[in-house]
């Protein structure tokens, strides 16, 4: 009889158990400080990021010791700890951090921090940390949820404002209905080949008229996930309504979590020599579309928070780029671009809605162009560092963004897709535009008569979009070593691929 | 080719569908039946709502609190524990101290909610 419950094998998912346990210490903590912590900013409420903060620096450091060990696949198949999973839980972990070290002042500023904030970012980033790991349908479906319920609830956080109400709502019951898409195709693709394991449904006899409806239906769930285009709808309203600081850690981290997932079950499904054609070509046209219509809506926003929305859409597109050249029937490149993006994307997307969300309070009068007016003088290292995220938003070098396009465009034309790549070019000039929109009003407009006086940041929020404007500008100069990595853990968790 | 693959997936459910033809056949046939023969006398107590025999008590669009919502949620909660805990009862000799272990984890993560409901006031109705 083998080992019902092997213990060995639990070091491999310490990250993901120190996350949930950080919490659920929160939530405690938060229970029995309530009685003393009148003085809003007195010390027991400062516990709670603290203790937040450093149980995902806990999680970071075990997954540290843990990098670069041989791939292991645990608990009877149902995890795989590879050093794809690895690339993938830091990426979101590293959202996580930005988010926890930029919100406590945000959420003091807005009078509304609850211990439970935290709790639920911390729950959300064990689920998706688990999702990227995922080797098996059932935990494949269990962390989505897992991480989505905490992210719907963290989407109407601001529970007494309508449009926040509204938009979680619309992210809830479409994401209900992803949910439903995911879990009957994942049913089919079990009923079609007899196994519920990633790694085994790849090599095993299959049903095919079964196994390609099965791989329709969960390809919409995790398109509705992460947002690709004609499952995009929910993105907008539940973006604009969230507070501003989870609407970056939603558009970081559930992107991430969806593309390691995404990656990995593509990967592996595509070894049947019946679906990865036809996979590859759906996913292309899908690429195509959303990097077009991303960036022909982003264009006539009035709303930055609604432009960075739209421009999350278009990123999902670039991103389909990697994952369409791993899978090319003829000579497949690698999908090891898609993660070099995603560190780059998650840099610069949360460094933008960090900059936002320290503009004013949250509503729609301090998400215009207009509000950016002059923010060079008024606050002249926010504006620079607004600069940086948008320059590399859209593509322009010395940054991260730059490097990301570039060898996602360069895997497509090498992998015979050169029409999507001059798609991702064209795109990206008009793209253009819009960030640099917001540039030219904060550099060469006058400050308006209503213009706020932008409140002091905090010093956390002040550290992470500082550390994350470094890091874009770091990584636009030296993209090598990063490039090595990603190669590396793609090698490392799927061959050649 | 398009027939023969129709024939070898749907073949199997062939019972299935008889089956449901059947269901519905007798169904309609019931309603259609009772319909047309049945004779139909109506007065103010016929017409009212069926309540288990009962002398109707209100209209059922009542308002009623919201916190029934609550302790509807924690039941189905503590009702799912007992769920895993009664197969793990029958059997949690052959699991042996590993098993006791796994089970008082679980245990002590839905005490920890069972804490948090009853700290936040969610046990209490007013």
């Amino acid at each position: 009889m083998t080992n019902p419950f092997p213990l060995e094998e639990v070091r491999c998912i310490l990250p993901v158990l120190l996350l949930f346990a950080a919490a659920t210490a929160v939530l405690i903590a938060d229970l029995f400080l309530r009685g003393w912590n009148e003085p809003a900013s007195g010390p027991p409420k400062r516990l709670l990021p603290m203790l937040s903060i450093l149980g995902a620096g806990a999680a970071g450091f075990f997954l540290w010791r843990d990098w670069g060990s041989a791939p292991a696949v645990v608990f009877h198949g149902a995890l795989r700890a590879d050093a794809f999973a690895h690339a993938m839980t830091a990426i979101i972990l590293l959202g996580t951090l930005l988010t926890l070290v930029t919100t406590a002042a945000y959420l003091r500023r807005h009078g509304t921090e609850h211990g439970e904030f935290y709790a639920l970012i911390l729950y959300a980033a064990g689920g998706m940390a688990l999702f990227a790991a995922a080797n098996n349908l059932i935990v494949l479906f269990v962390s989505l949820e897992t991480f989505s319920l905490a992210v719907y609830i963290l989407a109407g956080y601001f529970r007494d404002e309508k449009r926040a109400v509204e938009g979680a709502l619309k992210y809830f019951i479409m994401g209900g209905l992803a949910s439903g898409f995911l879990l009957l195709g994942l049913a089919f693709l079990f009923g079609a080949s007899g196994t519920i394991r990633l790694d085994d449904l790849g090599r095993s006899p299959i049903d095919q008229p079964l196994f390609l409806a099965g791989l329709g239906l969960s390809m919409t769930g995790f398109g509705f996930k992460v947002g690709v285009f004609p499952f995009h709808s929910w993105i907008p309203d539940a973006y604009e309504g969230a507070p501003t600081l989870v609407t970056g850690f939603m558009s970081v981290t559930v992107k991430t979590a969806g593309f390691a997932a995404l990656v990995r079950f593509v990967l592996e499904l595509s070894r049947q020599a019946e679906a990865g054609p036809a996979l590859a070509q759906v996913l292309a046209w899908l690429s195509a579309g959303t990097m077009i219509f991303g960036n022909a809506v982003a264009l006539v926003q009035g709303s930055v928070k609604r432009m960075l929305a739209y421009s999350a859409i278009s990123h999902t597109g670039y991103l389909l780029i990697g994952l369409v050249a791993a899978i090319a029937p003829e000579r497949g490149g690698s999908s090891a671009p898609v993660v070099f993006y995603l560190l780059s994307y998650t840099l610069m997307t949360f460094g933008a809605f960090a900059v936002l969300g320290s503009i004013g309070q949250d509503g729609p009068e301090n998400e215009t162009f207009e509000a950016f007016h002059g923010l060079s003088q008024r606050r002249p290292l926010l504006a620079f560092a607004m600069l940086v995220f948008m320059i590399s938003l859209a593509g322009i070098p010395p940054t991260a963004g730059f490097w990301g396009k570039l060898y996602l465009f360069r895997e497509a034309v090498y992998a015979g897709y050169w029409p999507l790549a001059l798609v991702g070019i064209l795109t990206s000039i008009v793209s253009v535009y819009y960030y640099l929109r917001l540039v030219v009003v904060m550099y060469m407009q006058p400050a308006g008569e209503g213009a706020s006086a932008a409140p002091a940041p905090g010093w956390g929020a002040a550290l992470a979009t500082a550390a994350a404007a470094a890091a874009v500008i770091a990584i636009g100069f030296f993209p090598q070593t990063l490039l090595d990595q990603s190669v590396a853990s793609i090698q490392a968790a799927f061959g050649a691929r | 080719m398009e027939a023969i693959l129709l024939e070898s997936v749907l073949a199997p459910y062939l019972p299935a569908f008889l089956y449901f033809a059947v269901v519905a056949a007798t169904a309609a046939g019931f309603l259609i039946a009772s319909r047309l023969l049945g004779p139909r006398r109506r007065d103010p107590l016929k017409l009212s709502t069926y309540e288990c025999g009962v002398p109707l008590l209100g209209g059922t669009r009542d308002r009623f609190s919201v916190k029934f919502y609550l302790v509807a949620i924690l039941f189905v909660l503590f009702d799912i524990e007992t769920v895993f805990l009664i197969p793990w009862a029958v059997e949690f000799r052959q699991f042996g101290w590993l098993g006791i272990l796994e089970m008082f984890i679980f245990l002590g993560i839905l005490i920890i909610g069972l804490v948090y409901a009853f700290k936040r006031g969610a046990l209490k109705w007013d």
